[in-house]
């Protein structure tokens, strides 16, 4: 409101000013003119009557007569103003008087002669007008020689005329005019008032219309409009905020909608996998916390499944993140099909999926895991060319009135699952507490932190164990493998197999390749500081995670840049899936290490999807033949004609081949026959400590 | 036909007059005279004096010297046989020199002349003097009320305490008229209305005598204002005097006595011993009427010229 009456003050103001001012001066200006006026002209009179009056008087006074005089003054006092009005001698002789008066002045002698004066009184004026001889020529021509002439030159003065005037009429005639002069002002004032609201209302109206619409709209009432009344200034003002507020509305609907929208998708996306659409694993904790809370508090039985795809690594890793993310999409839509109504599938991340039945016995919800199971054996998935089998792996935990926690029950049936895949996958595994596999899987949990702890306290050692030419021959140069071993806490070795697989789980092989690389530059530049005749090939696993890591690669570049005399006594061995799964990286790594001369093998080749496609891209030298064909290669034809292909093709390719697993000598033997560049095993050489390397 | 003996006369009286002018203007180189004129001041009325002297002596052949009164010595009045004394003042001063040189005073008051002029010129007798006086002779003002005012049986005269002794010879002159005379005595302390008024009450008309205690230029308007309202008429002694309200006045002009002056010199040079004629009134003299005041008063005057004519005046 204070912005209103701001304006209308101002309006009113400025109308109102301009006229007081003007007024104003013009009634100071006219009253000050009028009062000089009458008073001017007052003075003027009196003037002219008491210079009329003196000469009048000269013949009364020099004849003393006082008829003639009195006669005169009577006709002089008619005049209006005039009081009183008097004839003095020179020496102050009052001759004749009219009216009233004090007339101290010519009493007292203190006039000079010569001219009129004016005595101010407050309320009157008195004059005094000299009489004086007129002088009339009575000689033809001056007789200055004629002794008494010289007295006709005596005083011409005769005597005074007084005239007194009121200044009564003036004063109220200036106290007339100048109450008139004000109500004249006071009256345009308040019409000038009076307008200046009419047309401030006129004006502030509106402008107070706009503004409550404005501040209505201000504070969020965007429907708020203001009434259209002019088509002036203020009629587009108004059109302009009725339209500014139908475009805010307009925009703030949009706006609304988007957030609802948006707010929707958010909702969604935080308790929904992104890629199946299916509940994400907060959601799915919560469920399972209501359905535990029903199972505790109403007695009811649920179960919980956890299941794991077996495969899933594999297709991900060879046919690329793609077609991981569309197994996993097919694979959602096929069991979101044969859910119930009241059963809440999920995906917890990964590969791996959770199941919640609720109000479902274990008999039943065995029977509905299997169901899934087997639904997803018979499933085929389809990528390219190429066709995949699948299976899952299912642990299961029932959830009654004796379960633990949300979290508790996950980790049970998280090991379930994990004893299912370990129990050779594709099985359903049901949790129960005193379950051996179950231990040992938690035993081997217990593996990460053995493995940093063993890393901390230097417990690890290398091994090595020579690979032999086939035919027995040493030549110039030598072929081991360096293998990793352990000290477990009370002293004896540890094998790769126990603890491997957990590293690999737990992502811990870049720390024990470096650690293995580090040792095995060592060893090897303690070898060339021994200055052996013979070349020894040092040959060292390298996991597909450090193969992936770039920060594993810098460190062993560095490493070879500063010695690079070492690059011919170092081969790398890699398994085909680590390879295959990164090709481009792989032999981009391969590549910088040729530079230096390192050399690569490809280990374990047959044991897991061995293609013979990559193995035309792998820019490797020797081909290790896994042990699994090796070992019963004596007694097993069809082993034996793998092993034949294997080393057929790889000879084709321009590679040496190897041999793992040789326990015999007829094992060797067979190898011999068959050609096989390489053997390996303990028929061959028992690993021993690296010290005996060097000695 | 025989002439007559007063014709016979009449031709011998031209033929001797004749014979005398021829001798004189024979003799005249030979006679030549100085005559020195002094003057009060050289201000108009003397100067007025002084050429109609000069013109006339010019023609008789003398020599006219001017003076003023400042700056005269003795010494510049020895060549001259007769000093004319213009005014109260060379009167006065010439009265002070050792010249015996005879002095004739013009524009003179016959007052002031009678009584103290004539003995401070005369010298105890050692010097001729003689006067034209200012005044006119109060036979002349009476014969003018007689004959402008035949109805006038007073007349008023306002007098200073000096010229108290006029009253008896005015009033003389009056008498011849039948004429009465009606006059009061002005104080010094200039209170002219009580006076006035008392011989305005008494008398038919007013005639000023020249006297600076009662006709001054700052009483005069009052002197003629009350005559008015008494509607007395005034007969003054100046042209002056009927312009300011005088009814009538009869004066002589400078010109006028300067032209007699010049008569009686001339007169007097003719004889070896100069001699003056006696101290005189003015023979010369003009009448000036008002009409416009005397049609305000009611009166029937002759007019000025029949007046003058009436009254002797030569022309």
């Amino acid at each position: 409101m204070a912005a209103a009456w701001g304006i209308r003050g101002r309006v009113i103001g400025l109308a109102v000013m301009p006229v007081a001012i003007v007024g104003v001066l013009l009634l100071f200006q006219l009253i000050s003119g009028k009062i000089d006026d009458l008073d001017q002209s007052l003075r003027m009179r009196a003037i002219a009557i008491a210079r009329q009056l003196a000469p009048a008087a000269e013949y009364g006074v020099a004849s003393g007569n006082i008829t003639v005089l009195q006669t005169l003054l009577e006709k002089a006092a008619i005049e209006p103003d005039i009081r009183g009005v008097a004839v003095f001698t020179d020496v102050g002789q009052r001759l004749a008087q009219v009216g009233s008066g004090t007339w101290d002045e010519p009493i007292q002698g203190t006039l000079p002669p010569g001219r009129i004066h004016l005595v101010e009184y407050p309320s009157r004026l008195v004059y005094y007008a000299p009489i004086t001889r007129t002088e009339v020529v009575v000689d033809d021509y001056l007789m200055v020689d004629i002794p008494a002439a010289e007295t006709g030159k005596r005083t011409r003065l005769i005597g005074w005329v007084g005239l007194e005037i009121s200044r009564s009429a003036t004063i109220q005639s200036q106290r007339d005019a100048i109450l008139r002069s004000l109500g004249i002002l006071l009256a345009s004032l308040s019409i000038s008032l009076y307008l200046a609201w009419r047309i401030g209302r006129q004006i502030i109206r509106p402008i107070l219309a706009l503004t409550h619409t404005v501040s209505r709209i201000g504070e969020g009432h965007l429907d708020e409009r203001v009434e259209q009344t002019g088509q002036a200034e203020l009629g587009m003002l108004q059109r302009g905020v009725n339209h500014m507020a139908a475009h805010l509305q307009a925009m703030q609907d949009q706006m609304q909608e988007k957030i609802d929208l948006a707010t929707a998708r958010l909702v969604y996306q935080a308790s929904h996998d992104a890629l199946t659409g299916l509940i994400n694993r907060r959601e799915f904790e919560q469920r399972l916390a209501r359905a535990l809370q029903s199972a505790m508090q109403q007695g009811r039985e649920h179960a919980l499944c956890y299941m794991d795809l077996d495969q899933f690594k594999v297709i991900n890793d060879t046919c690329g993140h793609a077609a991981g993310d569309e197994l996993l999409l097919q694979l959602s839509l096929l069991l979101k099909s044969k859910l119930r109504e009241r059963d809440t599938l999920a995906r917890l991340g990964g590969d791996e999926f959770a199941l919640l039945l609720e109000n479902c016995s274990i008999q039943d919800a065995l029977e509905v895991a299997d169901t899934f199971r087997s639904e997803v054996q018979r499933f085929r998935f389809k990528w390219e060319d190429r066709i995949f089998a699948v299976g899952m792996s299912v642990g299961m935990v029932a959830i009654n009135h004796e379960s633990g926690t949300a979290a508790s029950l996950l980790s049970a049936a998280d090991a379930a699952c994990y004893v299912a895949k370990d129990r050779g996958r594709n099985q359903i595994h049901l949790y129960e507490s005193r379950d051996i596999d179950l231990a040992r899987h938690r035993g081997e949990m217990q593996w990460v932190e053995r493995i940093h702890r063993a890393l901390e306290e230097n417990r690890l050692r290398l091994s090595w164990q020579e690979i032999s030419r086939t035919n027995g021959e040493t030549g110039d140069s030598r072929h081991v493998e360096l293998l990793l071993r352990m000290k477990a806490e009370d002293g004896t070795d540890v094998l790769p197999m126990a603890f491997i697989p957990a590293a690999e789980r737990y992502s811990i092989m870049p720390t024990l390749d470096s650690w293995v690389i580090e040792e095995t530059l060592r060893l090897c530049k303690r070898y060339l500081e021994s200055k052996r005749a013979q070349h020894c090939l040092f040959a060292v696993n390298l996991s597909g995670a450090s193969l992936k890591d770039p920060g594993f690669r810098r460190k062993l570049l560095a490493h070879l840049e500063d010695n690079p005399a070492m690059g011919p006594h170092l081969c790398f061995e890699i398994t085909e899936t680590a390879a295959i799964g990164n090709l481009g990286v792989v032999n981009e790594f391969i590549d910088a290490m040729r530079e230096f001369g390192c050399s690569f093998a490809l280990d374990d080749f047959g044991s897991g999807l061995s293609s013979f496609t990559y193995l035309k891209h792998l820019k490797v030298d020797f081909l290790k033949i896994d042990g699994a064909f090796v070992r019963d290669i004596v007694k097993n034809p069809i082993d034996r004609s793998m092993v034949e292909a294997i080393h057929r093709i790889g000879h084709q390719m321009g590679l040496q081949t190897v041999a793992e697993y040789v326990e015999s000598d007829q094992i060797r033997a067979v190898l011999l026959e068959i050609g096989v560049d390489f053997v390996q095993g303990n028929a061959v050489h028992c690993p021993e400590s690296v010290e005996s390397l060097c000695d | 036909m025989t002439v007559g003996p007063s014709l016979a006369r009449t031709i011998l009286r031209v033929i001797a007059g004749w014979l005398f002018i021829c001798l004189m203007g024979a003799s005249a180189p030979s006679r030549a005279v100085q005559v020195a004129v002094v003057m009060s001041d050289n201000s108009a009325p003397y100067q007025e004096v002084y050429q109609a002297i000069r013109v006339s002596l010019d023609d008789a052949g003398h020599e006219v010297h001017r003076f003023y009164v400042d700056g005269l010595t003795s010494a510049s009045l020895n060549e001259a046989r007769l000093v004319v004394a213009v005014g109260v003042r060379a009167v006065d001063l010439v009265a002070t020199l050792p010249s015996r040189t005879p002095v004739l005073a013009v524009l003179v008051p016959k007052a002031w002349y009678t009584k103290f002029g004539r003995a401070r010129l005369s010298d105890g007798g050692r010097r001729s003097v003689s006067a034209i006086y200012l005044d006119q002779p109060f036979d002349r003002q009476a014969k003018l009320i007689s004959m402008a005012f035949p109805e006038v049986r007073r007349v008023g005269v306002l007098l200073s305490a000096d010229q108290k002794s006029v009253a008896d010879e005015l009033e003389e002159s009056l008498r011849a008229q039948r004429i009465g005379l009606v006059h009061a005595t002005v104080t010094e302390d200039d209170r002219l209305m009580m006076p006035l008024e008392q011989v305005l009450n008494e008398s038919d008309l007013l005639l000023a005598i020249p006297d600076p205690l009662v006709f001054s230029r700052s009483t005069a308007q009052s002197l003629f204002l009350t005559s008015y309202r008494y509607r007395d008429p005034v007969v003054g002694y100046s042209r002056s005097m009927s312009r300011a309200g005088a009814l009538v006045s009869i004066y002589s002009t400078p010109a006028q006595i300067g032209r007699q002056a010049a008569e009686w010199i001339v007169s007097a040079l003719n004889h070896p011993a100069v001699r003056l004629p006696s101290p005189g009134h003015p023979v010369y003299f003009e009448v000036t009427i008002n009409d416009q005041v005397a049609r305000s008063l009611g009166f029937s005057l002759p007019s000025e010229a029949e007046l003058e004519k009436r009254l002797g005046g030569r022309r």
